[in-house]
């Protein structure tokens, strides 16, 4: 049964082919003998209650989604109440959330059954999957390099579904390199209320997931304005059920400067992907950005990265060592509580984005570097929008494909760097974006991702639900 | 050398909202420490600020009252500094686009009786809203602190003043005139005293007629208008002690005033003054403000004590300083207005007010006492007295009783026998015993000495227990002694 997507895994517990209760119970033991770390606990009390629950209701006929019944994995950086929520920190070790965030009351509401926390980088920063205090999760395609978690959780067949935050765009890299997707959706559309806060004006809580039509079936669910975030989009559409039946009306425009960067990965992949989308019906066209685009694009890795280290050195302030989270041994002083508390419980890359946020906001720095990056952020918002007015989605690499080995954290923090030129642009615009699988058409999976106008998640969908061949995850 | 003080004024208001700036928690004063506390109050991850409405309402107010500008777009800011009062370590503000800019206030810069009242323009620079901080509370004879966050998110609004006060006389009576308008358009109760008004007083001193400003300190939370004054005094001192006698090198520096000692500290220099690494805070949309938002908030607005004390010098022909008095106090104002209503005796009802109320409050020090005198009641009283039924005297001590004890001023009158005696038989019987009693008296006064009437006037009324209707003993005595 673990070899399901979540839509068929629902629907035989809906029909009580099988019980939540047991699909449940299969999960939670295939978990416990993963040897990737994907998970850095379960918890087997609260899911095989709910998943009676759910039984219960489902046996009277009331089905409160298309999901119920179904297993899901949440990231570390998502807080559910009671529940201990690290962030990846060793500073949170101890953090036990008093609230829900807003997508578990959701999911929860919806029948969905957490069945534990998956690993996470530090607050989500780098994304290099090696900044985690509890330790590396590897990549179950190849044991030998990294991956996010949610995404290896979903690769190795643990869950069908997974909730993470999208930071710097790693959730999308790694759906690329693990063989599973990865949706974005639009900034504003998901409720930030009770992540883990780093990258405020852009970071979104997404859908990963083995299908397209799984990830769009769970963004149904935590999609909606909330009034307890300020940032949300009013009257946020939800994606039909209905998928479209060919690629007739879609025009997409192909980035080639981000393709021909890659080289022979990038030309193979780029080759393979346009015959399907072609045979679909849609028309494909070049959409060589004009040299001063070209510039800016290549400007929003930089700009990112500046905006990421300025919100995460302010979000990571709260940590002091007062209130909650880690209590060193020994200070004298009252200085001495935040400054051991930060020093021996932040991780390397946490520490670098502090010094590298504090850096850009001083009043001396202030113009050159954080405002310059506004500015890009909002050309870079501009010529989305003006290509998006011609194509109704852009296709993009996911990454570079190259691995991320686990024994080299300093060149994978490197790596992440360039990486980030493939998911900036849609993360600092606030687009919809999806990464899904490419053939290995050479030894590097670079993944294909589409971005769309705001609130256009309907398109992704139809364009991977049609183009994507079968499952890449065994 | 005489040298020249310049004063800048940094006042910040807590608003008088329900609930706390981004959160839903309460936002009164007087709580058990941590009661009005939420996970966003103690800084947790994954909260995030939703604006209060009401405190945009209240701050919208403050502007308007103030002349300022409302700017149809502002934006809320992140400050950075790390202490424990401060839960997330920043604080949300509007450093670089606040939502008033430019206005000013008159204030009154003589207030002596006699002459009429001079104004003097004081201009503001800015009024920005922004979040208060918990509190440290340090236990005695213990090196342990204890924070209470209750304050934590309670929403201000900080007025920045232009540097325009010469004289601690003028920053004082600018409080007080913010204060009053303030508590007029509901903003805030602007109690010093349970810090819900605090300014900062930013200091210098230069040699007349220079254009540019001398180096300056800023003195930080002052809580207390005979503190200001006196902070002011000393810095003024040190300022000129330190150019004329080289005394010390002044240095643009943060200071602390401690009253108890008479004198002010450093706390930091520009030089290691903090970077408080402002930007713009990314979970708050900026503030979009309507011209009917603006509408909304200035109809809802009552009359203003400018406004009230021009009416009342020229509806009711009060005293520029009787009127400026009674408008420039919204507690006075409403009795004295609610009174007026009852019994049309508006020079009369003044000078209870002004004479007796103010008298018995500042002698209390209290300036919430106005509670305790009702208008219906009051009317009542200055009833009694033009209708001759008690006399002026006696219709003190009932007041009094009214402030202390909460009297009726019938019952009280009743009870303690106040009531005039005007029965003309009963008091020409005791001034016929008065003068018989008094020979010496009558004589003296027939000879020319005026003043004897007085006495057996004082001895009738004495008599009479001192319910003797004054008009009626007036008379009578005229008459006996014809």
């Amino acid at each position: 049964m673990h070899t399901l997507d979540a839509l068929t895994l629902a629907n035989q517990i809906r029909r009580r082919d099988l019980t939540a209760f047991e699909v449940a119970k299969h999960t939670l033991s295939r978990i416990d003998a993963d040897t990737n770390n994907c998970f850095l606990y379960t918890t087997p009390e609260t899911a095989l209650v709910a998943a009676k629950r759910i039984d219960a209701r489902l046996e009277q006929g009331d089905c409160p989604s298309p999901l119920a019944g179904v297993p899901i994995a949440i990231d570390d950086t998502i807080l559910v109440r009671g529940d201990r929520c690290t962030a990846g920190s060793r500073m949170l070790d101890n953090f036990i959330s008093p609230f829900n965030a807003t997508v578990i009351d959701k999911i929860l509401a919806a029948g969905l059954i957490p069945v534990g926390r998956t690993n996470t980088d530090e607050f989500g920063v780098c994304g290099s999957g090696d900044t985690c205090y509890h330790g590396i999760t590897l990549n179950p395609l190849d044991s030998s390099n990294l991956a996010g978690a949610a995404a290896a959780a979903i690769s190795s067949r643990l869950v069908p579904l997974a909730l993470c935050a999208d930071t710097l765009g790693a959730q999308r890299k790694f759906a690329s390199q693990t063989g599973t997707i990865f949706l974005k959706p639009t900034y504003g559309k998901v409720s930030r209320f009770g992540l883990v806060p780093y990258i405020s004006s852009a970071e979104q809580i997404g859908a990963a997931g083995a299908t397209i039509g799984d990830t769009a079936a769970l963004l149904n669910i935590i999609a909606g304005y909330d009034p307890k975030d300020g940032t949300g989009i009013p009257n946020s559409d939800l994606i039909p059920p209905e998928p479209s039946q060919d690629l007739r009306h879609l025009r997409i425009g192909i980035a080639t400067d981000y393709w021909t960067t890659l080289g022979r990965t990038g030309t193979a992949t780029l080759t393979e992907t346009r015959e399907r989308l072609t045979a679909l019906g849609a028309t494909l066209q070049d959409c060589p950005l004009p040299q001063q685009q070209t510039d800016i694009l290549g400007m929003a890795s930089m700009a990112l990265q500046i905006i990421a280290a300025a919100e995460g050195c302010n979000n990571f302030s709260r940590y002091d060592g007062i209130k909650f989270g880690y209590r060193p041994q020994t200070y004298a002083t009252l200085d001495d509580i935040s400054i051991n508390s930060r020093s021996e419980s932040f991780g390397r890359e946490v520490k670098k984005t502090i010094l590298f946020g504090s850096f850009v906001l001083a009043q001396q720095q202030y113009e050159a570097y954080y405002l310059q990056a506004l500015k890009i952020r909002r050309l870079i918002q501009q010529q989305l929008a003006q290509a998006l007015q011609t194509y109704d989605c852009l296709l993009i690499p996911a990454s570079t494909g190259q691995p991320y080995h686990k024994t080299n954290p300093e060149a994978n923090a490197r790596q992440c760097l360039t990486d980030t030129h493939y998911t900036a642009p849609a993360t600092l615009a606030g687009y919809p974006a999806v990464a899904a699988p490419s053939p290995a058409v050479t030894q590097e999976r670079c993944g294909i991702q589409f971005i769309a106008a705001p609130n256009n998640e309907q398109i992704l969908f139809d364009i991977v639900n049609l183009s994507t061949t079968d499952s890449l995850i065994p | 050398m005489k040298y020249e003080l310049v004063i800048g004024l940094e006042v910040h208001v807590e608003m008088a909202t329900q609930s706390k700036l981004f959160c839903t928690c309460s936002a009164s004063f007087g709580a058990e420490p941590n009661e009005n506390v939420c996970p966003a109050c103690c800084g947790m991850p994954g909260l995030l600020p939703v604006l209060n409405k009401k405190a945009v309402d209240l701050a919208i107010a403050a502007g308007l009252v103030t002349n300022c500008r409302i700017n149809p777009r502002s934006v809320f800011d992140k400050k950075n500094y790390y202490y424990p009062d401060l839960p997330t370590s920043y604080q949300i503000t509007q450093f670089y686009d606040p939502i008033c800019t430019d206005g000013f206030i008159d204030i009154a810069v003589n207030d002596n009786k006699k002459d009429p009242i001079n104004t003097k323009t004081i201009r503001i620079k800015q009024i920005h809203i922004e979040e208060d901080a918990g509190k440290l509370l340090h236990a005695p004879n213990s090196d342990q602190s204890m924070i209470d966050y209750n304050r934590a998110g309670v929403p201000l609004v900080e007025i920045v003043s232009q540097p325009d006060f010469r004289c601690a006389d003028e920053a004082i009576a600018y409080i007080e005139k913010l204060r009053s308008i303030l508590r007029y358009a509901g903003v805030s109760d602007c109690k010093m005293e349970e810090g819900s008004m605090r300014a900062d007083v930013n200091i210098s001193v230069r040699k007349p007629g220079d254009e540019s400003f001398g180096v300056r300190s800023e003195i930080k939370n002052m809580n207390s208008l005979k503190a200001i004054a006196r902070a002011i005094e000393y810095e003024y001192r040190r300022h000129v002690d330190a150019l004329e006698l080289g005394t010390e090198e002044l240095v643009q520096e943060t200071r602390r005033w401690d009253d108890t000692h008479n004198r002010s500290y450093a706390m930091r220099t520009k030089e290691n003054a903090t970077d408080y690494l402002y930007f713009p805070n990314p979970d708050i949309p900026p503030l979009d403000i309507s011209d009917n938002w603006i509408a909304s908030v200035r109809n809802a607005l009552p009359e203003m004590p400018d406004v009230k004390k021009a009416r009342y010098m020229t509806e009711y022909a009060l005293s520029d300083y009787d009127s400026a008095i009674i408008a420039g106090n919204k507690d006075l104002a409403d009795l004295f207005d609610a009174t007026c209503g009852l019994h049309p005796e508006p020079k009369e009802i003044a000078n209870w007010i002004i004479g007796e109320l103010l008298a018995l409050m500042k002698k209390d020090d209290d300036e919430t006492a106005v509670a305790r005198i009702d208008a219906p009641r009051l009317a009542q009283l200055i009833k009694l007295v033009s209708t001759n039924r008690i006399n002026r005297l006696n219709a003190k001590k009932v007041f009094a009783a009214m402030y202390r004890e909460n009297a009726d001023p019938l019952d009280y009158c009743e009870k303690h026998n106040l009531f005039s005696e005007s029965d003309d038989t009963l008091i020409k019987q005791v001034i016929n015993d008065i003068i018989n009693a008094n020979p010496k008296s009558v004589e003296d006064y027939k000879s020319g000495k005026l003043k004897a009437k007085d006495f057996l006037f004082g001895q009738a009324m004495r008599t009479l227990r001192g319910n003797g209707d004054p008009a009626v003993i007036k008379r009578l005595l005229e008459e006996a002694l014809g």
